[in-house]
Formats: C-alpha cells, sequence, structure tokens
C-alpha cells in the first residue's frame, strides 16, 4: 500500500471514528435509557445457512444479464425523458405563451370589428331602399305573428279538445 | 481482498467491458454483509432477504453505466437496497399474508424463529421487537443511523429526504422504542 493510500484509509478510519462518536452522542441526548444498553448484535444471533456469503456471488453470477449494454425500449424512453424534462418544460411554457398571444389576438381582431360608434358611421352611404326594406320586413314578420296568434286563440276558444288534437 | 480496492477503482474497472465481470464480484463480496444485514433487519426472513438482495445486486450490474457520481458508489448501492427492500415490504403487504392485527404475533414469531440461541438479556430481544414494530421508513432511518452509523447527508441520498426530516424520524423512532420497551416491563 503506497502513502496516498495509507493515507486515505487513515482518513477514512478518523472519519469512521468521529462518526461514532456524534452517533453515540446524539443518542445518549435522545434516549438516555437506549444509550446506556448496548445493541442487539443481529449478526451473532440471526440464523443463516453455513458459508452463505462465500457461495452468493458465486450463484449471483449465474442470474446475471449476459449483456449489460441492451436496454428495454421502456429504459430508454425512460431515460430520454429524463434528460428532456427541462426542455419539456421550456417547449410547454413556450406553447403556452404562444396559444395565450394567438388568443389575445384573435379576441382584439373581434373587437375591432365589431365595435362600431356613431362617429363613424356615415349616414349618407347608407341606401335608403334598404332601410325601407328592411322595416317592411320586420312589419311583416310582426303582423303575421299577430295573426298566428288570433288564429291560435280562435281555435282555443271554439275548438273541443279532440277535434283540436284530430 | 475486494476491501484493498477503492470504490473509485471498483467503479473504473466496473466500465471496463473485458474485466467488469471480475471487478463486479470484488464489489459484490466487499459490500454483500452490509446489504444483507440491512436487508435482513427489515424483511426478517433469510429467504426474503436473498431474493432482495439478488434484485439489488442484479439492478446494480444492469446500471453501473448510468451511475453519475453524484454521491457515493455505496451510497447509491444502498440506495437501490432500500428501494427494493421497501418495495418489497409493500408487495408483500398487498398480498396480505400477515392481517394487521395478527401484525405484531407474525413480527414477534419471525424474530424468535430467526434466534440461534436466547438473548442471555431478555432486554435485547424486547429491543429488536420494538424496533421491528416502527413504520417501515421510520425503521430505515433508525437502522441506518443506530446500526450502520450512517451520516444525515449519505441517509439523504439514500432515502432521498432531507436531513431535517430524518433527525425528526430518528429521534422520535428512539423515543417509541424507549417508551415501547419501559411500557412492557
Amino acid at each position: 500500500m503506497n502513502i496516498s493510500e495509507q493515507s486515505s484509509l487513515m482518513n477514512s478510519e478518523l472519519n469512521k471514528n468521529i462518526n461514532h462518536a456524534s452517533v453515540e452522542e446524539e443518542l445518549k441526548e435522545v434516549s438516555p435509557f437506549l444509550a446506556s444498553h448496548p445493541k442487539p448484535d443481529f449478526t451473532k444471533n440471526i440464523a443463516i445457512p453455513d458459508g452463505y456469503f462465500d457461495k452468493f456471488p458465486i450463484e449471483l453470477q449465474s442470474k446475471l444479464p449476459k449483456s449489460r449494454s441492451r436496454i428495454s425500449i421502456f429504459d430508454w424512453a425512460r431515460q430520454y425523458l429524463l434528460e428532456s424534462k427541462k426542455v419539456m418544460a421550456v417547449c410547454s411554457i413556450l406553447l403556452l405563451l404562444s396559444c395565450g398571444l394567438v388568443i389575445n389576438h384573435h379576441n382584439n381582431r373581434l373587437i375591432e370589428t365589431t365595435s362600431i360608434s356613431h362617429p363613424d358611421i356615415w349616414l349618407d352611404d347608407i341606401d335608403e331602399d334598404l332601410i325601407k326594406e328592411t322595416v317592411n320586413q320586420s312589419v311583416n314578420t310582426a303582423s303575421i305573428k299577430a295573426e298566428d296568434t288570433k288564429k291560435e286563440n280562435f281555435l282555443l276558444e271554439n275548438c273541443s279538445e279532440d277535434e283540436l288534437i284530430n | 481482498m475486494s476491501d484493498h480496492y477503492s470504490d473509485d477503482e471498483l467503479l473504473a474497472g466496473l466500465r471496463q467491458k473485458d474485466k467488469n465481470a471480475y471487478y463486479f464480484d470484488l464489489l459484490v463480496r466487499k459490500y454483500q454483509q452490509k446489504l444483507y444485514w440491512m436487508i435482513r433487519r427489515m424483511v426478517t426472513d433469510h429467504d426474503d432477504a436473498n431474493d432482495v438482495l439478488q434484485n439489488v445486486w442484479i439492478k446494480v450490474f444492469r446500471n453501473v453505466d448510468n451511475f453519475k457520481e453524484e454521491s457515493q458508489l455505496y451510497t447509491w448501492i444502498y440506495r437501490i437496497a432500500s428501494n427494493e427492500t421497501l418495495t418489497f415490504i409493500d408487495k408483500e403487504k398487498k398480498k396480505q399474508k400477515v392481517r394487521l392485527e395478527d401484525a405484531e404475533t407474525a413480527v414477534n414469531q419471525k424474530v424468535d424463529s430467526g434466534m440461534t440461541e436466547d438473548f442471555g438479556d431478555n432486554l435485547q430481544a424486547k429491543l429488536l421487537k420494538a424496533i421491528d414494530a416502527l413504520p417501515e421508513k421510520q425503521k430505515l432511518v433508525f437502522q441506518l443511523r443506530y446500526y450502520d452509523e450512517m451520516p444525515y447527508e449519505e441517509i439523504s441520498k439514500v432515502l432521498n429526504t432531507s436531513v431535517g426530516a430524518l433527525k425528526a424520524s430518528y429521534h422520535h423512532a428512539a423515543k417509541k422504542i424507549e417508551e415501547n420497551i419501559i411500557n412492557k416491563d
């Protein structure tokens, strides 16, 4: 073992000891009861098959996939989506902004076309014959409606229910 | 022998096409015991722990090329192990192997059946049962801190939970265990 490896190992051991001390200190503060009793040693009191840890790596080898380079389409898609999350977020924001602008522009156009103020109307440009025709049409419509109403009332007053149905 | 290699050396070896099986074997031998006991404390049955441990290593093998080195290698492996363990426990719960009202009895039976000898100190058995009665994620936090003495910053990367939440969970778990043992005396 060279000097840098030894130094690295010593640092690791030092960090472990510091960490152990802080864990002990914390436990004393949180639960003096637990801190005063030894930790149950699982490794001594739990049954495992003999030689388990010697055999495990060998048995594991037979269960490993043949090739590590092959990944499923699902894994590829998931990875691609995860990596492109930021791009998708930016695109979504841009799309929303664009939709907002288009809707706003469309609304503005509608307002422009439908809003007419008095000063904009040039009465001289309107055809008088067209006005007369429009008025006559509305009068005729009103009179037809009135006549229909009269007929209905006459029928209701003078005919029986059976006659109305038949 | 595997302990002589640092995680960086093992990772570099794993990424070589012709030697990755050899370095993977070294990696397994380096961490298998730690992982096994972490899993075993959670699932309490050897066969279940063995299955979970195999799944963990298969996932490590498949995904080591995608490991981005944002954390330590062993933190990443622990994270896979924690997720696999919690997933396994959730699946078992869904299978309804143990009804809720029988859960405590089953837990006690499992703990007792795993023992090779009686604990000389009955308190140790009570302590194990009290730990086993914790909710799964809290139990995992407690075990990583109490048994493995993992720093909170590393547990945070393993479980993807804030340090503050982990401290609160651990402190609460310790108090619960203490009350559980004292009340049963």
